[in-house]
């Protein structure tokens, strides 16, 4: 393990409370030390927050039964070989609608459950007024990561 | 746009002059006075060459905390932080681990309205900020004699060196102020500074300016008392930015549809009642920030101003009818969180 360039698995797993014991230890010796290993920190903090913020949504009732339905096959009659094929073909499509659904389910977001990133918001509100406003004083607040609910 | 400062600039130090050579220390025309040093201010450090040390102090978690951050300014860019802020014309970087990443980028921004209708501007000179003589702008709700803000421009250069913001007890709640200061050396026409590269989806992800609202939200051009739509922007989360401004003071509303998750939000806040609403209040050193839901929406307003402002506001965004909670607001978040 390079002790130059952070870690993003080790320190995913502090985040998220998978660290041993030593891990830990180290972890919070390396952030105490080290300005990149807090931005990469700070980093992954962000990113995981805008995860969080992702709705998840359920598939409506029958949802996937209608997917898996083997009866959208063509109402001709095939060959057995021509059969097989489209068969396979369908099992396909099904896997890619069903790949689909699942990465919509996962990544659009929905209008159900919404998780605000507070911290991200404060800063951003900052940077915005640092455009049509004195910048140094507007910014000076945001130059370490926005801590809220201390 | 540096001539436009320029002659602002020009105009603005006559007008301090005239103002400064009276016996009086006050006139009934500061407003025009006060909005000349505010403007002046925001382009005034472009133009010089300095060095200093920045403090911030606000109350959280009923305790006075406190950042002190490194400026210094050269080629008509502000790097702060040892360096991890860049701030450039409307450019604003900053440096991470991986690279630098675009925080804004977009050159959008809106008019904003006359502050002198909505304030009362007391214009005087005092000793020194930082070392340097100052002119004080003390500022209260026009109907009022509440001081609720004061800021210190730099004679010389107009920069802001302090700023207080005050409760409705006129406590302190947040300050921000030169500590230190290299003798500023003025620089004509200086051209920005090369800024580093970023990657491609960095400057995608940073805010884009939206023509148009997403069903189900909404983005009322004036809000509260006397807040202006400035500008709305996408954000990276899906949220929507509504960046509104009163001249004076600024808030942001993110809009986002869907019911809030109450049990997801962080630990430390303070919850409130807007209306017949609940709302979560958090304190930052850059402001507060007030998260709350209505009708399938959820709002997050990060601001400045004091909180009776962002209540006003809420209101107006949720349709409530009722306003009496904003005192209680006010009265609730700031109580705890001032100093002398």
């Amino acid at each position: 393990m390079s002790m130059i360039d952070p870690p993003e698995e080790l320190l995913s797993a502090y985040l998220d409370g998978e660290a041993t014991d030593e891990e830990r230890a180290l972890v919070e010796r390396r952030l105490a030390e080290s300005p990149e290993w807090r931005a990469v920190l700070e980093e992954i903090q962000e990113t995981s927050g805008l995860l969080h913020a992702l709705p998840v949504r359920e598939a409506p009732t029958g949802f996937w039964d209608s997917l898996l339905q083997p009866d959208i096959a063509p109402p001709v009659r095939l060959s057995d070989a021509r059969k097989r094929r489209a068969k396979r073909a369908i099992t396909w499509l099904a896997g890619v609608a069903a790949a689909a659904a699942i990465v919509a389910v996962v990544m659009i977001p929905s209008e159900s459950r919404v998780k605000p990133s507070v911290a991200t918001f404060v800063s951003r509100h900052a940077v915005r007024s640092s455009v049509s406003e004195e910048p140094i004083s507007q910014l000076a607040p945001v130059t370490k990561p926005v801590e809220v609910g201390r | 746009m540096r001539r436009r400062f320029g002659l602002v600039a020009c105009l603005a130090i006559a007008a301090l002059a005239l103002l400064l050579s009276s016996p009086r220390g006050a006139h009934a025309d500061d407003g025009n006075v006060a909005r000349e040093l505010l403007e002046r201010s925001q382009a005034a450090v472009y133009d010089h060459e300095l060095d200093g040390t920045v403090t911030v102090e606000w109350m959280e978690g009923g305790a006075k905390q406190h950042r002190t951050v490194s400026v210094h300014v050269g080629d008509g860019v502000i790097r702060m932080g040892d360096d991890r802020i860049l701030s450039a014309g409307t450019r604003r970087l900053l440096r991470t681990g991986r690279g630098w990443r675009v925080l804004w980028g977009t050159g959008s921004t809106g008019s904003e309205p006359d502050p002198t209708g909505k304030y009362r501007f007391v214009v005087t000179r005092v000793a020194s900020v930082a070392q340097r003589p100052a002119t004080q702008v003390a500022i209260s709700r026009s109907g009022t004699s509440d001081v609720r803000e004061r800021m210190f421009f730099d004679d010389e250069t107009g920069m802001l060196l302090r700023r207080d913001q005050l409760d409705e007890r006129g406590r302190l709640v947040h300050r921000f102020a030169f500590v230190t200061m290299s003798t500023p050396r003025a620089v004509e026409g200086v051209e920005t500074g090369a800024l580093p590269k970023v990657g491609a989806k960095s400057g995608r992800d940073a805010p884009h300016a939206l023509k148009e609202m997403p069903d189900g939200l909404q983005a009322p051009k004036r809000t509260g008392n006397g807040f202006e739509l400035s500008g709305v922007y996408s954000q990276p989360d899906g949220s929507v930015q509504l960046y509104y401004s009163d001249g004076l003071l600024a808030l942001s509303v993110f809009e986002r549809e869907g019911e809030l998750a109450w049990d997801s939000l962080p630990a430390g806040s303070r919850t409130v009642e807007l209306g017949d609403m609940r709302a979560k209040v958090y304190v930052t050193a850059a402001g507060t920030a007030v998260v709350w839901g209505s009708h399938d929406v959820t709002y997050t307003c990060v601001t400045d101003a004091p909180l009776d402002e962002v209540a006003a506001v809420a209101t107006d965004l949720s349709g409530s009818d009722d306003s009496s909670v904003l005192e209680d607001v006010g009265q609730f978040v700031t109580a705890p969180f001032s100093w002398r």
